[in-house]
């Protein structure tokens, strides 16, 4: 969806779980193929603390699996991290 | 079902028929012989083709519709592409985008890989599922009909319109 808003002059940022990511990997042909700029805030799951054990593969993979997609991947892992690294992600979107 | 060039041939004119008089519209069609059809027969400035990506069509056609409130953006996928983007067709029925139109070319096949029955072939009902999201303006129409002068382009906010059986048996 916010390829084609894109592609209709608009900007958007995709907010998403990382067990979502799994899910996304074949859609971003298009982003490469047509030069489509993506910002995406992956919230984590799958990590220290979590409850489900279902979530723990995903989330083990879900930065390799961006990253071997062709997607620039940066981490925040403290609450003062967030502001900064999302900044400098958008620009670089 | 019989396959043969002719077959192919009468989609090809019902899709360009189906769309000849779009005006400004924007088109996006799906993986396939969406994409084939159109380019072959009506290619435009304002057509957006998707050779890859399957069942990501609708959603991009949701996102030109709401960034262009004013335009009428078209979504053309086949029946194949269209089973995987049911969440896509529920969502495009809560935003009640009234400019958005999508048309399944129902071929019942999945053509890209060889002619393999789909979900349409043993029993699974489209339209139901359209109509069961919500969307509005439903309606099954042969490819005679289109290319006797049936045009979705007169719909005032279709969200679903569809071709049946795109290739005649």
């Amino acid at each position: 969806m916010l390829a084609g808003d894109w592609i209709a002059g608009k900007y958007g940022v995709m907010l998403m779980q990382s067990s979502g990511v799994g899910n996304c990997i074949n859609m971003l042909s298009l982003n490469h193929e047509c030069r489509i700029p993506m910002f995406a805030l992956v919230t984590m799951r799958g990590e220290q603390g979590e409850s489900n054990p279902w979530k723990i593969p995903m989330g083990k993979s879900t930065q390799e699996a961006l990253e071997s997609a062709g997607v620039y991947v940066y981490r925040a892992d403290s609450a003062e991290e967030v502001g900064p690294t999302v900044g400098a992600a958008g620009q670089i979107a | 079902m019989s396959t043969t060039n002719s077959n192919a041939f009468n989609r090809r004119v019902a899709v360009a028929r189906l769309l000849r008089d779009r005006g400004d519209a924007e088109v996006v069609t799906s993986l396939g012989n969406s994409t084939f059809d159109f380019s072959a027969t009506c290619d435009r400035p304002l057509s957006f083709y998707l050779w890859g990506v399957m069942g990501d069509a609708a959603m991009v056609g949701l996102g030109m519709a709401i960034a262009q409130p004013k335009r009428r953006v078209v979504v053309v996928v086949g029946d194949g592409e269209l089973m995987i983007a049911l969440g896509s067709l529920a969502t495009i029925a809560c935003e009640k985008q009234a400019n958005l139109a999508f048309v399944v070319l129902n071929n019942e096949l999945y053509a890209e890989t060889g002619m393999q029955p789909a979900h349409a072939s043993r029993g699974v009902d489209l339209f139901g599922i359209a109509r069961a999201t919500g969307c509005k303006d439903v309606s099954s129409v042969s490819t005679g009909a289109i290319c006797g002068g049936q045009d979705i382009n007169r719909s005032e906010s279709g969200v679903a319109t569809s071709l049946r059986r795109s290739l005649p048996a």
